[in-house]
């Protein structure tokens, strides 16, 4: 059914008003390992998510299709909610934006990974399978509803992926690393792949550490990462529903002075780029957290009518955000390195599948992987070990922040960190 | 539906030198219902339907999806996947596609069928008896979840068959506080029926156990850390084997050889006290389906037999890599991805052991009673998960409740640690991420006890 007979149609059944937000994707991606290509895939995916006044109700359902059966399901949902939340329907039409085109070429993109299997057999030895993923999604996101509003924002994104397993005699060591970019000329595949195959011959080569407190130094694809996991902490829906160990932490000190979050979806640089929210609100630039404090819980219509504020724009499939950073300091890593005498470096961590950071302890422990760091210099890697502290801990005792501010993650990015008294637990 | 719209196509495939190829049609429902402050607080609706179309030919698969069922929308995307492909026409071969059969299945109380008020009565049950256990609650979310999924597998094989999967379950999420502390926990129970599957279902014993857990978590001690002796309870204490192998032994990972058991098959890779099995037919159980993502019937897979690796699991594109025998394990989340070997039910065989013995026989160490999930590195089989219910032994004796704990270890090392494997075997369910989407699983063990695991401690 096309969207105009829908709304059509809504209006016929007695809807009071109705605003549909189509989310358009299209992804092309291929992955290879050593000499081979994969997989070459591609994919076309549009869903609906229909928001509709019913009876004073607003009700919403979702699907890749419109047909008259979701009309039914949004009636029964007014009959049945016990609990109505306002929302608000766009009325104020957006200009829209221009951007770049998409531009992939499978074959150039497939000859570009598939060189890395001879970087690899001729400069990396020990390094017995080199996997590529390099892939591409364009994202429309369009809002139409009976009030007359019909807006629109897209974007591009890149994303390259190489993960890398390295052998010697019985021991086997794997690492990967990606970008995530909006502008393709970042996509430098050599590079990263050196950089990875580096990083996987090296970590062969193990020593145990003791459990202690250490200061360590954390990667930006660690704290990428872990920005990433802390996201669901800020938003007004949690705190509301109690789920979240920011709840009555507002205009509060909780991290070091040092520590500025902002957001920023407008920027055309990063790769979350979005003019608007699932809700039609404009998204805007904002400091989360700025020296340490506490400024603004992260809000949709529907949580920002029950707080009685303003939205700010982080209305997704759930309350997110998008570009979000640690702001960067001066030093860069090198020179952050060079000034430790004793520690550790922390490359990167493994997802514990359940909570990373739990939003409602704020505890994170996860299994790290990383090297000793002596007299300014990185050494040998440690043997797998588990980073347990609590994330008002982790970023209270900064140290220092770096100027490497990098997207690991497709919505957060992070320079490199240096954090005191982290608890390892080892062998 | 146009079985010669289908044939032609997929002859055609051959005829252009695929070695195989298949079209996957679905349609999918997901309805959640979420109870928050006592009140039925949202409703999620959603439908999707859609078609993933898969060539392969020179160990390279090529996929497409989208979500349309058009047959001008699937022949387009289906030549613009074999022009990706760089074939051309051949040869002419002849090929035959079966007529559709449909696959029964025995559900008995289709979602729809369930009154709405009925299913809202029990959210409400469940929040009550959660919250009059103890005053320390301060938030309860209860959500029932329910999911079907209706699709129809043709390929190249001559296969054409119609399956209709669904699942339910309850979600429990309390939280308990006490002067500055807070804590939750989850309780999930689910089935791969419809709403018969509240046939065995107590509410009481359930909601009992989420709040008690959840309580006694306030007054949870943080642990040193360090390599210890662990007793893990059963149920979802599988996490271990999910993640310690379970990945480790799908063809995914083997086919590549990027993984740590890629050459162990008929090899001792862990105690005689481990059998582990996979098995996709358990009637009505959450990760039982009646035919894989491939047309394929599901099986049961016994893949360590007394510690020794008997079979991996392996879909039918890698089983052509392989040279090993289909095991009807080819699974996807939903149309937008192709599919590849996944784990359906994977459990630990019973033992002999009792628990009490395991205790005692520990000095120091930790009991975990239930988990919460973990992730794996195959190719180093360097694992991990996290503890949900967790106790200090000391002394051969259970005692403080502990918080914040992590768990690691190597897959290949853990297997052999495996020293006491209690009969109280339990099944739980869950979600497992992988390449080909999240999809529903079941795990499940005894009550086991492991030499040792290193454990992640705040002290």
């Amino acid at each position: 059914m096309e969207i105009k007979e829908f709304l059509d149609l809504t209006k016929k059944k007695g809807i009071e008003e109705t605003q549909i937000n189509i989310n358009s994707t299209s992804e092309i991606e291929i992955k290879t390992i050593n000499e081979r290509m994969k997989e070459n895939s591609t994919s076309i995916n549009e869903v609906y998510n229909v928001l509709a006044k019913i009876n004073g109700k607003y009700v919403e359902v979702s699907a890749n299709y419109l047909s008259e059966d979701l009309i039914d399901l949004l009636m029964l949902e007014a009959d049945n909610l016990e609990v109505n939340y306002e929302e608000e329907f766009v009325h104020e039409n957006i200009e829209g934006d221009s951007f770049l085109k998409p531009d992939f070429n499978t074959k150039d993109e497939l000859k570009g990974l598939l060189k890395l299997n001879n970087l690899r057999k001729e400069k990396y030895p020990l390094v017995e399978y080199i996997e590529g993923y390099y892939g591409m999604i364009s994202e429309k996101t369009r809002i139409i509803n009976t009030l007359g509003i019909d807006i629109s924002t897209e974007s591009v994104d890149y994303i390259l992926y190489i993960s890398v397993s390295a052998k010697k005699e019985d021991i086997t060591e794997s690492y990967s690393d990606v970008i995530y970019t909006t502008k393709k000329e970042d996509i430098k595949i050599e590079n990263l792949a050196k950089e990875v195959m580096s990083i996987a011959e090296k970590s062969l080569e193990k020593q145990p550490i003791k459990s202690n407190k250490y200061l360590t130094v954390l990667s930006s694809d660690f704290m990428s990462n872990i920005l990433s996991r802390m996201i669901p902490l800020f938003s007004s829906g949690q705190i509301r529903k109690k789920e979240s160990c920011f709840e009555g932490k507002l205009n509060k000190k909780i991290f070091s002075d040092k520590i500025t979050i902002i957001e920023d979806p407008l920027n055309k640089d990063m790769p979350a780029y979005t003019l608007f929210d699932y809700d039609g609100t404009k998204t805007q630039k904002k400091k989360l957290i700025e020296n340490g404090v506490l400024k603004t819980y992260l809000y949709n219509n529907k949580e920002a009518k029950l707080a009685k504020t303003n939205s700010t724009g982080n209305g997704y499939s759930n309350i997110s955000a998008r570009n979000m950073y640690i702001k960067p300091g001066s030093k860069t890593k090198e020179e952050i390195i060079s000034e430790i005498k004793e520690g550790l470096y922390i490359r990167t961590y493994q997802e514990s599948g359940g909570t990373t950071v739990n939003p409602i302890t704020g505890i994170i422990s996860v299994q790290v992987f990383g090297s000793s760091i002596k007299d300014g210099k990185i050494e040998t890697d440690f043997e797998p070990c588990v980073l347990t502290i609590n994330l008002f801990d982790l970023l209270s005792n900064v140290v220092e922040i770096g100027n490497d501010l990098v997207y690991k993650t497709s919505i957060t990015a992070s320079p490199t960190i240096v954090v005191d008294n982290v608890s390892i637990s080892s062998n | 539906m146009k079985k010669e719209f289908y044939e032609k196509l997929l002859k055609k495939s051959l005829d252009y030198g695929c070695e195989y190829a298949e079209i996957y049609l679905e349609y999918t429902e997901t309805k959640s219902f979420t109870l928050l402050n006592s009140k039925l607080d949202n409703m999620d609706f959603e439908k999707n339907h859609g078609t993933g179309i898969r060539i392969s030919l020179n160990n390279q698969v090529f996929y497409t999806a989208v979500n349309s069922q058009k047959d001008e929308e699937i022949e387009k995307q289906f030549n613009n996947l074999l022009n990706n492909a760089g074939l051309t026409k051949k040869k002419d071969i002849d090929f035959i596609l079966e007529d559709n059969v449909i696959i029964p299945n025995d559900i008995k109380i289709e979602h729809n069928n369930y009154p709405i008020d009925k299913k809202i009565e029990l959210l409400k049950k469940i929040d009550k008896r959660i919250r009059d256990y103890s005053n320390k609650i301060s938030q309860v979310k209860v959500l029932l979840r329910e999911y079907d999924r209706i699709f129809t597998i043709m390929n190249t094989d001559g296969k054409n068959k119609t399956a209709h999967d669904l699942v339910t379950r309850i979600t429990c999420v309390p939280i308990a506080e006490e002067k500055d502390k807070k804590e939750d926990t989850v309780g999930n129970y689910g089935k791969g029926q419809g709403y018969e599957f509240l046939d065995d279902f107590n509410y009481e014993e359930f909601s009992d156990n989420v709040a008690d857990i959840c309580v006694r978590k306030l007054s949870a001690k943080k642990f040193k850390g360090g390599k210890v002796p662990v007793v893990i309870g059963n149920g979802f204490g599988a996490v271990i084997f999910h993640e310690a192998c379970g990945h480790a032994l799908e063809a995914t990972a083997v086919s590549e050889n990027l993984s740590t058991f890629a050459d162990k098959l008929n090899q001792r890779i862990g105690t005689d006290k481990v059998t582990l099995i996979d098995d996709g037919t358990i009637p009505g159980e959450w990760g039982t389906t009646q035919i894989d993502s491939e047309g394929e019937t599901t099986k049961k897979n016994i893949l360590i037999e007394k510690g020794i690796l008997k079979s991996f699991l392996v879909d039918k594109v890698n089983s052509k890599k392989m040279n090993h025998h289909v095991t009807g394990s080819g699974r996807r989340q939903d149309y937008r991805y192709a599919p590849t070997s996944r784990m359906n039910n994977t459990y630990l065989q019973k033992g002999n052991d009792k628990i009490e013995d395991m205790i005692k026989s520990i000095d120091y160490g930790v009991y975990c009673k239930s988990l919460r999930g973990g992730s794996v590195d195959t190719i180093t089989g360097d694992f991990n998960f996290s503890a949900d219910e967790c106790y200090l032994i000391e002394k051969g004796k259970v005692t403080d409740m502990l918080t914040g704990i992590t768990l690691i270890g190597k897959g290949q090392e853990v297997l052999k640690k495996v020293e006491m494997v209690s009969d109280d075997l339990k099944l739980s369910t869950g979600y497992c991420g992988s390449v080909s989407g999240t999809i529903e699983v079941t795990i499940g063990q005894p009550t086991i006890k492991v030499s040792e695991l290193l454990i992640g401690g705040q002290e």
